[in-house]
């Protein structure tokens, strides 16, 4: 068990390196070299006709007037010691674990990221409640009664919930169900869980549809193959009650399911995007969303990396979670 | 009954009964209002706001609920630069000048000064005098060295970055080599020493600008959020850092908490000294003003229209959301469309396109009727003809070119043969037209002018920048020459309502930079320049005015900007609202600054 801890958190070390490579990369990079100069960066962070002198001071400021490879490694070494900022950045020291300070609001990006973290959860794990509850109990009805009317009724809503994208469905709930819904806002689930509730279930159930058509047919496809397993005959010529059948076949599909599972709500968690704008919620997503539009890059480096760390304990979660509900796996 | 309790069944059977109370709850109550808090109550009237107080009330108490599709990349007043933050943050900081709280008002009046500047040296010396008994909201007392700290601090430091930089180009002009030590200086680090000469604030109570070159219109440039005090004593211990995150207030309000990119709260400032604002430029109506931030434009319109928000901080409803808005007479009674000082334009490349019969054969061929329709229409703006809008004090509205293509075809043939370079190998004359990314309305007028000019045989491509890069392109004299980017549609609104904080940066060489211009018609034209440097050496006001409008009238003639529309804005504000007037204290939209709540 310790060997494999150790492997993954150096594959982890590893993966997250990249991230913040490619992400580097793409950002700071890519743009010079389809011409942007850094005289243009820094004029985004001015006032009309910014002089010479101004726009060194801003460069300065940001950074950009250290060769790439200076910026990069200075990055890297604010991850892990923290630094001094340069003056005008609204402090005088991001300490680590320091994912960078943001351009146009003046804050430590892992302070923003924390910020709205409350927000993004809250979707996130309401919606995929939601999704997993329903998808799995419907995708198990459907396996069950494959062929009949129940099968064919979910069959077609799981169809229409995949072609329904968020940006499709929340417009559209948003114009249409407030007058069944409460307004969309956060409330602080510790203030009052009810409130909180009350507040999101939009979101959630926008989110969730997506999500709810794709555990259904993983669901049902995973038992469908199941139930008509060898193991399956043989458990029911033995005369195990049909209920423990079903369960037996359900099982099977665990281990697809919540290595599906765990992803979707790794990557939520980095930021529901759509949901987030189509709602005016101030998550991780909006805030990521922003610092791209106002090329903020630290805060869209930050994000990219937060979010790339969800992944990466998502996948390790799962993992370790194969053990328990897969026995044929091993961990050494 | 055992296995419904399990984990998964409970938290469902939790869900589905959380939204069939609200279900039901919100229901009844959407059957009861109508769609609303906001819509449950007819408002005073459509389109008033600019010439009457709307709800007079001078009622205190209740929370303020603003809301903005923008965030602040500060909120530090000195280093902002948006009509959106000025109007805001004007309810804490208290500048030097400021404009009459009057419905549709323009005129400015003293604010922290007791009026306007003293003037003598030609327009060289400007002085004010500071109204007593004004103070900070930690009690201490104001004086005009904090003003003027507020001004170095802003122009000349690490700070520098989206705040503007006139007084920095005014005191202290980078063309002029007695200033030279200026460029780099840092008043954080180097001290402010050699501002002695140029800010005189030996008199507490006084301040004294000594200008290199005279310019005219420094009452304007007082009413910048600049001159709004900042205690040097603090500010200048960290070098901003404390006062970016939270500015002391010098107004009837101060901020009570405020979250980057999501929300400022603000409550009445108890230090406030109500004796030393004779004018009465600023008053806390509200217990409470809470301004969410970064909300998505199409929600921000929900929750206004809602009644979950009581006005935007300055943005247009969205052009999707006006036949909702018109079509229902709560709703229209709570909205305005007023003209907002500013225009839809597109520059005409003069650079790149020299021949003026060919600028002009494009003036000819615009179909401005249809680029109207495609900026909302009536709604969104009436036809402009030329640039100074009519609330520019002195602007003359006059005939300029209207559509006919038989005259814009002569006018291409002359072209073609006096210039014949400027048509391609096929015989056409060619070029792209630059519209904003997030601005669809000017990317249709774009489509429609695309249509028009095709129609004289003018061949273009329409092709789209970000907002924020804009400049960046349309403003790059080599980018915009390579890439024949002939044409940039874009909005434009002056900093304050005179025409040289309309034409400055928009038509003379000021505007044109190697970083990036907004003159993107790139207009260096010897008359336009003599005449504005005539209006900024003049202090009569008459003789500015003309100046003007004689280079109002040598652009139109110059062909180098197509005047598209003078914009109308279609704003809402909830019948919750007091004491609700537009005029240039809003920024030409709501005036935040003496709003209360019913």
């Amino acid at each position: 068990m310790t060997t494999f801890l150790v492997r993954r958190a150096v594959t982890a070390v590893l993966l997250m390196f990249g991230v913040v490579l490619v992400t580097f990369l793409v950002f700071y990079v890519v743009p010079g070299l389809g011409g942007r100069t850094t005289d243009q960066l820094a004029a985004q962070f001015a006032s009309r006709d910014p002089s010479p002198e101004q726009l060194a001071v801003i460069e300065h400021r940001l950074g950009l007037d250290q060769p790439l490879y200076v910026q990069f490694w200075d990055y890297l070494r604010a991850l892990v010691a923290g630094t001094d900022l340069p003056p005008g950045s609204g402090a005088a020291h991001c300490s680590a674990p320091c994912l960078g300070w943001s351009w146009r609001l003046h804050e430590s990006v892992l302070a923003l990221i924390l910020d709205r973290l409350p927000v993004t959860v809250s979707i996130a794990v309401g919606a995929a409640v939601l999704w997993l509850v329903f998808g799995v109990l419907s995708g198990a009805l459907a396996a069950v009664f494959r062929g009949g009317l129940v099968d064919r009724v979910i069959r077609v809503a799981a169809l229409v919930g995949v072609c329904l994208p968020v940006v499709f469905i929340g417009p559209l709930a948003r114009a249409k169900l407030t007058w069944l819904f409460p307004s969309v806002s956060y409330y602080s689930f510790l203030h009052n869980p009810f409130v909180w509730a009350d507040h999101l279930v939009l979101p959630w159930v926008t989110l969730a549809i997506g999500y709810f058509a794709l555990y259904t047919r993983l669901t049902r496809s995973g038992m469908i193959d199941a139930l008509s397993g060898h193991f399956i005959r043989t458990a029911q010529a033995k005369g195990l009650p049909r209920r423990r059948v079903v369960w037996q076949g359900l099982r099977t599909t665990f281990p697809t399911v919540a290595t599906v599972f765990a992803m979707d709500l790794g990557l939520l968690l980095g930021g529901a995007v759509l949901a987030e704008k189509v709602y005016g919620l101030h998550g991780i997503g909006d805030l990521a969303q922003n610092g791209v539009d106002g090329q903020d890059l630290p805060v869209v480096l930050g994000v990219t990396l937060f979010a790339g760390l969800f992944i990466v304990v998502a996948n390790f979660v799962v993992d370790a979670a194969y053990a328990v509900l897969d026995p044929r796996i091993r961990l050494d | 009954m055992k296995k419904e309790t399990a984990v998964i069944p409970k938290i469902s059977i939790r869900a589905g009964a959380i939204a069939a109370a609200l279900a039901l709850a919100l229901s009844a109550c959407g059957s009861s209002s109508g769609g609303g808090s906001g819509a449950s109550a007819m408002g005073p009237g459509y389109n008033l706001a600019s010439s009457q107080v709307l709800n007079a009330s001078v009622k205190a108490g209740g929370t303020m609920n603003l809301i903005s599709s923008q965030t602040f990349d500060s909120i530090d007043p000195g280093i902002t630069y948006s009509a959106q933050t000025w109007n805001l943050f004007r309810m804490f900081a208290r500048p030097m000048m400021a404009y009459e709280h009057t419905p549709g008002g323009n005129q400015i009046v003293g604010d922290l000064a007791t009026g306007p500047g003293k003037e003598s040296d030609n327009g060289k010396t400007w002085t004010y005098t500071l109204d007593p008994g004004a103070t900070f909201e930690d009690g201490t007392a104001i004086t005009s060295s904090d003003v003027r700290w507020a001004i170095e601090r802003s122009n000349w430091s690490s700070l520098v970055g989206n705040g503007p930089t006139y007084f920095r180009n005014i005191l202290t002009p980078s063309s002029d080599p007695r200033f030279a030590q200026f460029a780099n200086l840092d008043v954080y680090k180097d001290g402010d020493k050699a501002f002695d000469k140029i800010i005189d604030t030996s008199d507490p109570t006084k301040i004294v600008f000594h200008l290199p070159n005279s310019f005219g219109e420094f009452d304007y440039v007082m009413t910048l959020l600049q001159t709004a005090p900042v205690e040097r004593g603090i500010d200048s211990k960290d070098a901003g850092d404390t006062y970016a995150k939270k500015p002391i207030s010098t107004g009837a309000y101060k901020i009570q908490s405020y979250s980057p990119g999501k929300e400022l709260k603000l409550v009445p400032n108890p230090a406030y000294n109500q004796q030393s604002d004779p004018n009465h430029m600023h008053v806390a109506r509200a217990a409470l003003v809470d301004v969410q931030l970064g909300v998505d434009s199409g929600e921000r319109d929900q929750e206004l229209l809602d009644g979950q928000a009581d006005a935007d901080l300055g943005s247009a409803l969205n052009v999707a959301d006006h036949a909702k808005v018109l079509q229902d007479n709560v709703l229209k009674s709570e909205t305005d469309d007023a003209p907002d000082s500013s225009i839809a334009y597109s520059s005409i490349n003069t650079q790149l396109i020299p021949d003026v019969d060919c600028r002009q054969a494009i003036e000819y061929a615009v179909n401005k009727n249809t680029v109207q329709n495609q900026l909302g229409g009536s709604w969104g703006g009436s036809i402009a003809t030329n640039l100074l809008p009519p609330s520019i004090p002195g602007a003359v509205q006059f005939p300029t070119y209207t559509y006919d293509p038989g005259k814009a075809k002569t006018l291409l043939a002359k072209c073609k043969s006096d210039s014949p370079q400027l048509f391609d190998s096929s015989g056409a004359l060619s070029f792209k037209i630059a519209a904003q990314v997030n601005a669809p309305d000017l990317q249709n007028a774009a489509t429609a002018i695309q249509s028009s000019l095709a129609g004289v045989g003018i061949n273009t491509q329409v092709t789209l920048f970000p907002f924020g890069q804009y400049s960046q392109y349309c403003g790059n004299q080599d980018y915009s020459r390579a890439h024949k980017l002939g044409m940039c549609l874009a909005n434009w609104g002056p900093d304050w309502l005179t025409g040289y904080g309309m034409l400055d940066q928009l038509v003379t060489a000021n505007g044109i930079s190697a970083t990036g211009s907004q003159n993107y018609a790139f207009l260096n034209d010897k008359t336009v320049n003599d005449l504005e440097q005539d209006a900024l050496n003049s202090v009569e006001p008459s003789t500015q005015q003309q100046d003007w409008v004689k280079i109002d009238h040598r652009v139109m003639d110059l062909a180098a900007i197509v005047p598209l529309t003078q914009r109308n804005v279609m704003r809402f504000r909830s019948s919750n609202l007091t004491n609700v007037m537009i005029n240039q204290a809003g920024s030409g939209g709501y005036d935040l600054s003496v709003l209360g709540v019913k």
